[in-house]
Formats: C-alpha cells, sequence, structure tokens
C-alpha cells in the first residue's frame, strides 16, 4: 500500500492519538501482516518488538485480534442440510 | 492452482479423488454459500452446483494440491455468475461501495476507531454476524476467506481472481467497515 507524508501530518493533526514512531505507516502496514501470518519473521519481531514499547500500535493490535478471533469463534456454524452429500453423489453417478 | 495441466484420471480415481479431497470441504463450503447468499436453499444449490461443476471439471485438478482453494474459487465464480441474479443480494452496489472507498483518501480518517476491545470480546455471535452481514459482498467474502477459513492472502488472490496487493486493500476496507458496523451497533446498545 502506497503511504505518502501528506497522509501522515494530516493524521499527525487529527484528534486521535497516534503511535510517535517516525515509522509509524511501517507499523501501521505491518500491523495486518503479523495478524494474518503474512509476515517475514523479522517483521515480526520488529512489530512485536515496537509493541512493547508503543501502547497505540498494542491497543491497535488487540482490537484487530480481538475482532479476528471472534470471527473465528463466535458465528454461528451451519450444519450441512441432511440428504445434500447423497443427492450430490447420485446426481454424480447419473450424469457419469 | 493447478489448471495449467490437465490430468488423465481413471474412473476410479475420480471417484476417489471427489470423495476423499473435495467432499470433506463441503461444511465450510455451505457456510460459506450460506453467507454469501443468506439462504439455506440457495446455499445448498450453490454448494451442490458447484461440486458438480468440480466433478466436470476434475482433471484440471491435480491430485494432493491444495483442493479446498480450488473448491471456494469454483463455488465464488458460481455465485457471481450465476446465482447473484437470482439472490437477493442487491446487484451492483457492492462494486459502487467498492470503487467509492477504494478512490477516498478520506476514508481511513473517517472511520472511528473508538471500538474497545472488551466490547468486541463481551459481543455474542449474532451481534458480530449481523455486523458482518451488513457488508457488501466483496467485502464480507474477504473477513470470510481470511479470519473464518484461514486462507493465505495467495490463496485469496487465486480464489478472486484479483492481485494480492487488492487483498490486502480490500481486507483493510473490510476490517474498518466491519469496526464501524460494531461501533454503530454498541452506541445503540449502550456498550461502553
Amino acid at each position: 500500500m502506497a503511504v505518502t507524508s501528506t497522509k501522515f501530518s494530516q493524521n499527525k493533526n487529527s484528534s486521535k492519538k497516534l503511535c510517535q514512531s517516525d515509522e509509524y505507516h511501517r507499523y501501521k502496514d505491518l500491523l495486518p501482516l503479523v495478524l494474518d501470518g503474512e509476515a517475514s519473521l523479522d517483521d515480526k519481531v520488529l512489530f512485536e518488538n515496537h509493541i512493547k514499547k508503543c501502547v497505540i500500535c498494542a491497543e491497535n493490535y488487540r482490537l484487530e485480534l480481538s475482532l479476528k478471533e471472534s470471527i473465528k469463534t463466535k458465528l454461528e456454524f451451519k450444519k450441512v442440510p441432511d440428504g445434500l452429500i447423497d443427492s450430490i453423489k447420485d446426481k454424480i453417478r447419473q450424469n457419469h | 492452482m493447478s489448471e495449467l495441466s490437465r490430468q488423465n484420471y481413471s474412473n476410479k480415481q475420480k471417484i476417489k479423488i471427489f470423495e476423499q479431497e473435495f467432499l470433506p470441504h463441503i461444511d465450510s463450503m455451505y457456510n460459506f454459500a450460506y453467507r454469501l447468499t443468506f439462504d439455506e436453499d440457495d446455499a445448498k444449490d450453490l454448494v451442490q452446483e458447484t461440486f458438480l461443476k468440480a466433478f466436470r471439471f476434475i482433471e484440471s485438478f491435480q491430485e494432493g494440491t491444495n483442493a479446498k482453494a480450488w473448491l471456494f474459487r469454483i463455488l465464488k465464480n458460481s455465485f457471481i455468475n450465476d446465482f447473484r441474479k437470482k439472490s437477493k443480494e442487491p446487484a451492483k452496489v457492492d462494486y459502487q461501495e467498492v470503487e467509492t472507498y477504494y478512490n477516498s483518501d478520506e476514508v481511513d480518517q473517517s472511520i472511528t476507531t473508538d471500538l474497545r476491545v472488551e466490547t468486541v470480546q463481551d459481543m455474542i455471535g449474532d451481534e458480530v454476524s449481523v455486523a458482518l452481514n451488513a457488508l457488501a459482498v466483496d467485502f464480507r467474502t474477504v473477513i470470510i476467506l481470511c479470519d473464518l477459513e484461514g486462507f493465505t492472502y495467495e490463496e485469496m488472490a487465486k480464489i478472486l481472481d484479483i492481485p494480492i496487493g487488492t487483498v490486502r486493500s480490500r481486507l483493510h476496507r473490510a476490517r474498518n467497515l466491519l469496526k464501524e458496523k460494531l461501533q454503530s451497533y454498541a452506541q445503540s446498545m449502550g456498550y461502553k
């Protein structure tokens, strides 16, 4: 994702609390990669060291993680309707 | 995925691949289909159609490779090509929403990040489900594929026929929209 310095200054001027690191955008981009297991080992260690010091990024990470876990664990899992597997197998036998 | 080289399977091999590599994914596929269509009968038809297509094109599938991603790709394409027209999902709206969001520089600033971890943890499945279902289908899909099904970005790119960069940006937007929905829901329910 391309990140511009203009956007950075807009962020600094907003009322929201932000990570004070000069590399704010780097950590912001790394967050989803670490969350989704897509970061390299070096980047993961870098991010983990950063959130030990930065409350803002640590909190953002906790929030994203809790959302991801809620999706994984709280959604109702629907049972496959009775007979669907047999019906598929029958159709394959007929067409075969 | 393995469409480049056509395989030559005997009928016995086809049945074996179908039963051992394809059918075990029926639970995830049915749930994905249901979250796309919001209708049990439509989900059932979509899953059945997907499996019949998978069997018809089984020679494009290389035994032992990523059957789940291959099947999800067929399911998603069937949904777009055949199902969307007749399902209750309003057509086109989602693409407009995608474009609007992708072209907006202000989107990150406009999205609230006041949602608290504890609020999310206190929410029950129905609340998360309603928020997720309120997202346009393209955003809903990336969250389901990534967070629920655990596909990698590369697998998602193949399932959805989009570049990895688009997977990442779409996921980013989808998560922000989900937070926004959950935040307004939390406010309406008086969560802190």
